[in-house]
């Protein structure tokens, strides 16, 4: 038996949030998902916040997520 | 002593510091710590991971086909920025005033941080990263000592103080990352 998917592992596609300290966003099931760009390399690279509350650490950008084209 | 000689004294530290480092953690582009013997020469140079000390070594090392991934770059800068704890034992012993070893302290930590995103393999990552530090702090990459000895006076920080918050800034380091990679006293 497996646990619940990563949200992580979820093709999601990307638009762009408010800043730069928040560059991404996405509306999921109703929810608000933002990726967090943290102080790497002493944190994590991102932070999956969802409807305001971290969900999921990340070092890398998730393969399956899809980005915005650039500003 | 005025700021420029502390500061050009800081940049030579560095460099000293950075070669000390590569020796003792055996990472360098350029130092080897061990020769394998040749009987294990092979599978030695398949395991041998090179680590730049500089931004331009990881350029180089880059445009010669080395990658780092994004975790063992973040483990490789928090065993350099964990180094800057030895090292102030060292600097209070031969009598650096604080703010000496602050400034010793975050350009350590500013030369691991800007050498381990030149380190990162995808564009967008590190645009992600440089376009939130100048948000943040007005330059892509992080803040200058100045802007670190202004947070700590608005948040009620005072003489030296200061300075020795900044050097335990440069010393902090991500339990979880250090569990994970097994860094709680890394050679």
């Amino acid at each position: 038996m497996t646990g619940p998917a990563r949200p992580s592992s979820r093709r999601i596609l990307w638009r762009q949030g408010p800043s730069a300290l928040v560059p991404y966003e996405a509306e999921v099931e109703g929810r608000r998902w933002q990726v967090r760009v943290n102080d790497f390399p002493a944190e994590a690279l991102y932070t999956l916040v969802i409807e305001g509350a971290p969900a999921e650490e990340l070092e890398a950008w998730p393969e399956v997520w899809v980005r915005p084209a650039p500003r | 002593m005025n700021d420029r000689v502390i500061h050009r004294k800081s940049l030579s530290f560095v460099c000293a510091a950075a070669a000390v480092l590569t020796f003792l953690f055996g990472c360098g582009a350029h130092t080897p710590v061990s020769r394998p013997s040749q009987e294990s020469a092979p599978a030695a140079a398949a395991e041998q991971r090179v680590y730049p000390t500089t931004p331009d070594e990881a350029e180089a090392l880059k445009t010669s086909g080395h990658t780092w991934s994004n975790e063992e770059i973040r483990a490789y800068y928090l065993k350099l920025a964990g180094a800057v704890d030895t090292s102030n034992e060292q600097w209070t012993k031969e009598g650096l005033s604080a703010e000496q070893r602050a400034r010793r302290a975050y350009d350590i930590r500013h030369n691991a941080r800007v050498t381990a995103r030149a380190m990162m393999g995808d564009p967008r990552e590190v645009e992600d990263l440089r376009a939130r530090d100048r948000e943040k702090y007005g330059n892509p990459d992080g803040p200058t000592f100045d802007q670190l000895v202004e947070s700590q006076r608005k948040k009620g920080v005072s003489g030296d103080a200061i300075y020795e918050a900044i050097v335990d800034s440069s010393q902090r380091t991500d339990k979880q990352t250090n569990e994970k990679f097994n860094l709680e006293g890394a050679k």
